[in-house]
This record gives C-alpha cells, structure tokens and sequence, in this order.
C-alpha cells in the first residue's frame, strides 16, 4: 500500500494550466477490449421426496445464501380471506416450529446476525436465509423447520394480523403505493390477482385457514430450492438428504390461475384523495414470457418509458415540459400473460394534460413509429445491460429457478440477448399495432378532483366512474 | 436523480458495521491521490466482469446560505444535463442564448417575487421572450446525452444523490466500460452546461410535491429538523424551502459548483474487475488536469446545546407516527460508535428490546426503526426512534414505554450474551453488505468524504469489539434526558381546515 501511494505521488505530473474548455473527442467515439462473460452453471439435482435443488458454490466471501421458490402467493388467497397467503409468509417466519418457540427462533437467529424472510407476491413466495457460513449448521436447521413443521402459534396469528392490518391502514398514506393497489384491483377484477386484502378480509383468517393453506402448498413437490455461498457440494447434500427425507411429497397438482382479461374500451377511475399531487397509471394487458412477442415488446417498452431519459414518456412530460419528476412505464411479464402501464405524477392542475400526453404517446405511435435511432438505443442498453441480470451467484441461481418454475427453455435467459438483436423495426412496428390499445385502457387517477384542470376533448367523452377504496373496510 | 429519496441516504449510513474479525481492507483497496487533490479508491474483484463507481463530493444543503436552500440538489439536477460536447448539437450556438435565457429568466423571477401588479405586463413580455428563447435553445440540444450514452453502454444504477453533508454520483457499468465513465465525469465536473434550467426547476417542484407535500411520514421529517436545529443547517430541508426552489437563481448554481464541486472535495471509489494500476492511469488522464480548490473552508453555525424537550405536532389526514430525537456527537467522537451498538440493541432483529417490547410483547406499535447520525454526520447530529403506532394506542403510552426501555440502558441493564449478538450482527451485516460492488464503493466513497479515511470502517468495528455495558450506561445516561429530547407527532387533521 505504501509503495503504491508513493509512485503515485512521485508520478503525477499533469500541469494544472488553467480551466481551459474541453475539445475531447465525443464518448461515442471510444473503443473498448471485447467482454467475455460466461456466468457459472448451478448444478440441479432432484431429492427423493420430490424436491428440486440448484446448488452454486463461491467462495468469494464467508457466507451461504438459501432461497426457497414456492409455487403459491396471494392470488390463490380464497375469494373471502384475502391476505391468507401473506399472513401465512409472516406466521411462517415468527409463529415458531414444532419444537422450537418463537422466541427461541428469533433469539437464535439474531445470535448469528443471521437473516430469514418471507415475502409473498402474487403468484409465488420466496423464503430466504442468509447467513455466515461458519454458522449454517445452526440456522439452516431452523429454515428447514420453518418450511416444513411451522407451528403457528396463536398469539402471533393475532399479532401478524394486526400488524397486517395496520400496514394497510398506511397504504392510503403513500400515494404511488395507493394507486397502484387500485390500479390492480380493476385491472384485475373478476380475477384472483385483484383479489386484495382489506381490514375486514384479514380479520376473518383463522387458524385453520393458515394451516390447510400451508398444507395445500408447501410441499417438496411445489419447492425450488436454491443455495449458493461458501459450502462444499458433499457437505450440503448430506445435510439436504438429512434435514428434508422426512418431508414427503404429496400429488396434490395447483390449479392455474384463470388468465386476465381486458376491457373493450378505456375505463377511467378516479379515487378521490386530498393531495397536491396528482397520481396517474394507465395501462393494459401485455405479451406473456412465453409470447414470440416478449423481445420485442421489451423494445417498445422500453422506448416508450422504462428507458430512463432516453424514453419518450420522460423526455416529452418531464425534460420538456417539467409537468413531472416521475414519470416511465413499466412491463412485467409473467408466463401466460403481461401487463404494460404507463405513470406520472404530477400538480393538480396538470393532471389531464399528463394523462392526454401519456396518451398520445401510445396513440400516435403508429404515425410516429420507433426510428432505427430509437431502437438501436433501446437494443444496446437491454443487451449491454443484461450481464447485471446474473451478476451474483444469488441472480444466477434465481434465473436457473424461475426457468424450472415457468418451465422454460434451459437456455430461456442466457439467450436473451441474442433474440433481442435480432427484434427488426418491422417486428415493433407491428408488435406495437398489435398490443398497444390506446382506447381499451385501464386508467386509475388519484388526487384531488376539485383542482384538476378540464379534461381535453379526446378524453371528455370517457366516462370517469368514482370509486372508494375498500382497503379500510372493517 | 430518478427516483431518489433524500432523506434516505442518510438512514442507509447511519450504522456503520465493520469487521477486523474476518477481513482486511487494507489488502483490498489500493488508494491513490492526484497532485489537484483527487481520491481515488480502487477495489479489485473479479466475480463478474462489471465495475461500480461512486463518486462523492464532499458539498451538500449544509453548505447552502440562507435564501437560497435546495441549490445543492437543484445543482445535482443540472449535472445531468451534459457539458460542451454532451448533449449538444452545437455548442457556439448555444452558449449565447443559455447566457440569455439566464438573463431573462432571472429577470422575469425578480418581477415576480416583487409581487407589483404594475409589473405585469412586463412579466408578459418576459415570460414570451423565455419561452421562445427556450425554444430555440431545445433545437441545439440532445435531451439528456448522458444518460443514453450510459445506457446505450449498458449502465446500471445511474443516479445521484444529495445529502446534507455530501453529493454522491453513483452508476455501474460492464467493466470494459472504465474509460467512458472517466471521460463523462471528468468533463461533467468540470465544464457542465445548466441546459433547461428554468423547466427543470419545476421538476425539482414535482418532486417536492412528490416526496414531501404528498407524504405525512416525510413532511414530520422535516419538522423535526426544523426544531431540533435552531441555528445548524441540519435544520433545512435537503429539498429546500418551497419559496427558495421558486426563485433559486441559476448564478447561485455556478457559484455553488465553481466553490464546492473542486477536486480536493472529490473522492472516487471503483470497485470491479479492474486491475487498479490502469485504473489510476486512466484517471489520472482525465481528471488530473482539472484545477483544484481554493480550499477555503465555509464556516457553518454551530448548533447550540438544548435546553429543554421540544415537541411538534403536524396535522394530517394520515396513521399517526411518532418520532423521538435525541443530539448526538458528530461521526468522529468516540460516542457515536457506542449509538452504533446502542442502534443494534434496541431495534436490529425480533428480539432487539424495543421491537420485542413494543411490537411483540406489549403490542403498542406496529413498527419500531432507529437511525444513528440523522440527517447527517459531518456535524453533530440525532439519534432517531421512529414508531408506527399500533391502531388506538395513544403516544404517551408508547413514549412511557420508549423511555423505560432506555432507562434501563441508563442503568446498565445489558448482558454480556447482548452485547455479543449486538456486534456479531454488526459483523455480518457488513460481510452482507460487501456482497454488492455498488455498496462496497458507496461505503469507501462516503467514510473517506466524511471521515477522511477510509479505514475508519476498519478502526470503527474494533473500538465496537471493545465496547462494554458500563460504556452504553454512560452514553445512555448523557444523552437521554428529556431536556436533550425533540419529539414529533403526526396528529389527524382537523375539520376546520
């Protein structure tokens, strides 16, 4: 360390002459050494009782990581108990095992500055441990319990309730999260996805219901199992072997969930709340993953309004007119279907020219098609970007999960790239006529409808259908 | 910059764990300084072929003068905004008219403050001659060039964020990519061009109404500091006071990046695939030339000690939330690495005390967090308890509980077993975090601005690994009294309004 500081003391000659004004050739004119990057391979291996393990080994630092990928979430939530899957995540973590008390548990893993967490979404739960590795025997033990033999303990059913309930009563307090649960809850009506826990809907949960829940689902079967960390391979599947061969498998098959459907024509909601700021999404169903239109869908996207400044939405409502700090959009794919949206936020009194720009931007888009330039930047940044995607261990094994989880093509991710290249303009051109419904829209706006300024023409004819939040219905 | 919360910087910062136990940093980073005064730190790791860059300035709000609060962050704004060869099609041309735009733009503000309805005729007419001088100017310009060009290399994380107390521009790149990042910040921090400043001013007002109008939680923030700091700048608003961001002038910009934004205040930490020999080559070659400070140091008032608890109410239609402050020592006291534990003991994990206590055990709040070194930790600064109260239960209730649990550690109630859980978890929640270049290169940055050494993350986690009860007693005693206390409720608001 000290030979280096000094060589560079010693070697530093560059004049300080003046602030003079920079004639450097333009950054696009840089070359660079060519990239070679091929992640590592996890290894898969199926246990008896039906369990599928992706072990990735890496001993860059004294650590193990633990992810588990279970095919339920809260969209299997029965019609009338909406939230049970997410109290379940919760009782899972706190409520103890069969012979370890919440307390001990807890203790246990707060002694090794050790993590384990659940978190619910909407089609699946993703249980995670991170701990050091020295102390992997210790905590792995209780991840496994936890998965397997949770007990449930009552009082903590009445404590994740409240606490459940409590976040939800602070919903309405953060604006883009208050949207866009009601911006799913009518783009998803008359589908499990819009089905959204409310104060009521929590209070009705049991215990029974916790306890069948988990049995429908955490079986060996409906688990993806993903380790990566500082361990070596024999030692791990003694352990796996040990830990889950008294968990057995059960036939029980998930039903799939019914696909979402769009409305014919534009429905526009307004939830009246009194902000200074106005909150818009507007959006539609999209291409599934397994859509020959994913790629070139994730173009169009992304020039339209995930592409940053780059993208039209930012540069013609924020860069040009700053009616917005936020503002983009945002596509999210699952494996039988998509869903695009537009948002922005912005005064009161520039809410309907937003939501007419937002508008326009799809709507126009047929005179005013995606130019190579647009493309080509849109093309480069997704491919270029791609290596972030699997950058660790932990990013790696999860893409090696989820293509076991939405069984995909093995080489469904690592070949991303490549397909992305090869999306032409004539493909987005005519992806974009295909998907993007500027006049069968699903618009949510909240704010304070006594400041908005009048709506323009082309959206006076719609229909704006008021609707109140039931998030606090008791 | 996109999305960026401000306040949250310096929650990410408050507790600072390290470990001698199983790392050594000195074998990890190579450190350099050019002869302008330029830090450059690099770490070299090679997991994946990608690099992180965190390039600190050691200017924030805390460096603004009164009137013109929320120049340090509408200044990280217009550094988005490219330089003489970004983001233009023809700088000649633009030069002129940028000067002009200035012009008329802080013409037309002056007017407009003044508030004299005889004046508005002519805010007409200079309203009209800015926009069609904005106009002209948008043909000459590329929109925001260097975010495509970042992009279009495959960036991830392109953002800044301004603090109190530093500046911080981050982004990673695939690590073939080192030499563009050099040449766009070298000449973005040194020859910016403030294009669209006056619409981007509105924006900067989108995003007040965003992240403080629109939110209880943060609007309670920032009465608090405004309470708990009579005289220091911690007691400004990062953002700035509404009526200050509507007037800010761009001059008072320039003046801020000429005086603060020098290389001396600069440190860069590069943390990737890069072997850091080359690394400090190629910076040399592009920030080597450009001149240092004047070094002059801003004096800022010194807050005075309280003498006596404070309380603010803000009315809101919102879920009520409480929060608990106490002054604290600046980074470098040696008091502030015993809050570090004293931060772990109380809400870090199910079975810290407050979170058992209030949450599981009495069931009085929802939630429980605790900061150390809010808002910053330059200077001397809170240390934060944040409640969200369970439904119907009353604050007093909760603040007796808070202020039990704390008694308790004023008394030297704390086990040997507690302790060691405390600074074992502030071992693994810093391996935890090395995990992320990105985090690993803020971490450098941010001690090295700020302390003026990187190794204090090192020297902190020893003196935490001899830190005892009877040392938590003593902190506890001396800073938890009702007369060093700022307390901040959110109250519903009233029909009358």
């Amino acid at each position: 360390m000290t030979n280096i500081l000094s060589i560079a003391l010693l070697g530093i000659l560059a004049l300080c002459s003046g602030c003079i004004k920079n004639t450097m050739p333009h950054p696009d004119k840089l070359t660079y050494p060519p990239l070679i990057y091929n992640p590592p391979l996890p290894e898969r291996i199926e246990l008896s009782n039906g369990m599928t393990v992706f072990l990735l080994p890496d001993h860059h630092l004294p650590r193990i990581e633990v992810t588990a990928l279970i095919r339920t979430g809260s969209a299997y939530d029965p019609a009338d108990r909406a939230g049970l899957a997410v109290v379940t995540g919760t009782l899972l973590r706190t409520g103890g095992t069969k012979t370890i008390s919440p307390e001990t548990f807890d203790a246990q893993i707060d002694a090794c500055g050790a993590h384990i967490d659940v978190a619910v979404n909407a089609e699946d739960t993703v249980a995670t441990l991170w701990t050091l590795s020295e102390d992997f025997n210790t905590i792995f033990p209780l991840f496994a319990a936890m998965l397997m033999e949770p007990a449930f303990d009552s009082a903590k059913l009445s404590l994740a309730k409240n606490n459940l309930s409590q976040s939800l009563r602070q919903i309405p307090d953060a604006p883009q999260q208050f949207a866009s649960r009601e911006f799913k809850k009518i783009l998803y009506a008359n589908n499990p996805r819009g089905n959204l826990p409310t104060i009521a809907s929590v209070q009705r949960i049991t215990h029974s219901d916790i306890k069948n829940f988990h049995s429908l689902y955490f079986n060996p079967c409906n688990i993806y199992l993903g380790i990566s960390g500082d361990f070596s391979k024999e030692n791990i599947l003694a352990t796996l072997h040990n830990t889950f061969s008294v968990w057995r498998k059960s036939s029980l098959r998930i039903p799939a969930l019914p696909t979402p459907l769009s409305p014919r024509e534009t429905e526009l909601y307004q939830v009246q709340k009194d902000l200074p700021q106005t909150t818009i999404i507007a959006g539609h169903l999209a291409p599934a993953k397994s859509d020959a239109d994913y790629c070139a869908f994730q173009i169009l996207d992304y020039i339209i309004g995930s592409g940053g400044f780059s993208s039209r939405l930012m540069s013609q409502i924020r860069t040009a007119r700053g009616l917005a700090y936020s503002v983009g959009s945002f596509y999210r794919a699952s494996i039988d279907y998509g869903v695009f949206a537009m948002y922005c936020s912005t005064k009161s009194s520039s809410t309907y020219e937003a939501l007419e720009l937002l508008r326009s931007v799809i709507s126009t888009i047929a005179n005013n098609p995606p130019t190579e330039e647009e493309i080509t930047q849109a093309k480069d940044a997704l491919i270029n970007n791609f290596i972030f995607s699997c950058e660790s261990p932990q990013q790696i094994l999860m893409q090696h999960m989820m293509i076991a989880f939405d069984n995909l093509p093995s080489d469904f991710y690592s070949t991303m790239p490549q397909r992305l290249q090869a999306v032409t303009q004539n493909d987005i051109q005519r992806v974009a006529h295909k998907w993007l419904k500027p006049d069968a829209m699903t618009i949510l706006i909240l704010g304070n409808a006594h400041k908005f300024d009048t709506p323009p023409p082309s959206l006076s004819n719609i229909p704006v259908q008021f609707i109140s939040s039931d998030i606090l219905s008791e | 910059m996109k999305n960026k919360y401000l306040l949250v910087i310096a929650f990410l910062y408050g507790a600072l764990p390290w470990s001698a136990l199983c790392f050594s940093l000195d074998n990890m980073v190579c450190q350099y300084t050019l002869d302008n005064g330029f830090t450059l730190l690099v770490v070299k790791r090679n997991e994946a072929p990608v690099v992180s860059f965190s390039l600190c300035y050691r200017a924030g709000a805390v460096d603004e003068s009164s009137g013109s609060t929320g120049t340090a962050h509408l200044l990280e704004h217009m550094l988005f905004k490219g330089t003489p060869t970004i983001g233009t099609r023809n700088y000649a041309a633009e030069e002129p008219l940028i000067k002009q735009i200035f012009e008329v733009g802080t013409a037309l503000d002056t007017l407009t403050q003044q508030g004299n309805q005889q004046d508005d005729e002519q805010k007409k007419l200079l309203q009209q001659q800015l926009n069609s001088l904005q106009e002209e100017h948008n043909r000459l310009i590329i929109d925001n060039e260097i975010d495509a060009l970042y992009s279009r290399n495959g960036a991830e994380g392109f953002n800044a964020s301004t603090g109190f107390d530093v500046t911080t521009y981050v982004v990673s790149l695939p690590a073939n990519r080192l030499e563009l990042w050099a040449r766009i910040e070298s000449e973005r921090f040194s020859h910016p061009v403030f294009r669209q400043y006056f619409t981007e001013r509105n924006v900067v007002l989108e995003e007040l109404r965003q992240s403080y109008e629109s939110r209880p939680e943060r609007l309670l923030l920032m009465h608090l500091l405004a309470v708990a700091f009579l005289a220091h700048p911690y007691g400004r608003p990062i953002i700035g006071w509404p009526s200050d961001i509507q007037y800010l002038s761009p001059y008072t910009c320039e003046a801020f990046f000429r005086a603060h934004y020098t290389p001396d205040k600069a440190v860069a930490a590069i943390v990737g695939d890069l072997d850091p020999d080359s690394v400090y080559h190629i910076v040399r070659k592009y920030f080597g030339s450009i001149c240092r400070g004047s070094g002059n140091v801003q004096s800022v008032t010194a807050e005075p000690e309280q003498n006596g608890e404070r309380r603010v109410t803000v009315e809101a239609h919102a879920q009520p939330l409480l929060i608990i402050a106490y002054h604290k020592p600046t980074l470098l006291d040696p008091d502030d690495t015993i809050f570090d534990v004293i931060d772990v003991l109380l809400t870090d994990g199910r079975s810290s005390r407050l979170y058992k206590k209030l949450v599981i055990d009495m069931r009085l709040a929802s939630s429980v967090t605790t900061v150390n070194g809010f808002p910053g930790a330059r200077y001397s600064n809170l240390f934060l308890i944040k409640i969200v109260p369970e439904h119907c239960v009353p604050y007093p209730t909760i603040e007796t509980a808070v202020y039990e649990e704390l008694s308790r550690l004023a008394k030297g109630e704390i086990s040997s077993k507690e302790l060691a859980t405390a600074k074992k978890k502030l071992h693994a929640d810093l391996v935890r975090r090395m995990e992320s270049n990105a985090e690993l290169a803020n971490l450098l940055s941010y001690y090295q601005s700020i302390a003026g050494d990187w190794r204090y993350l090192e020297k902190n986690l020893e003196r935490i690994q001899r830190i005892t009860p009877a040392d938590i007693q003593a902190v506890a005693k001396r800073y938890f009294r009702p007369s060093n206390r700022t307390v901040a409720t959110l109250s519903e608001r009233t029909n009358d309004d």
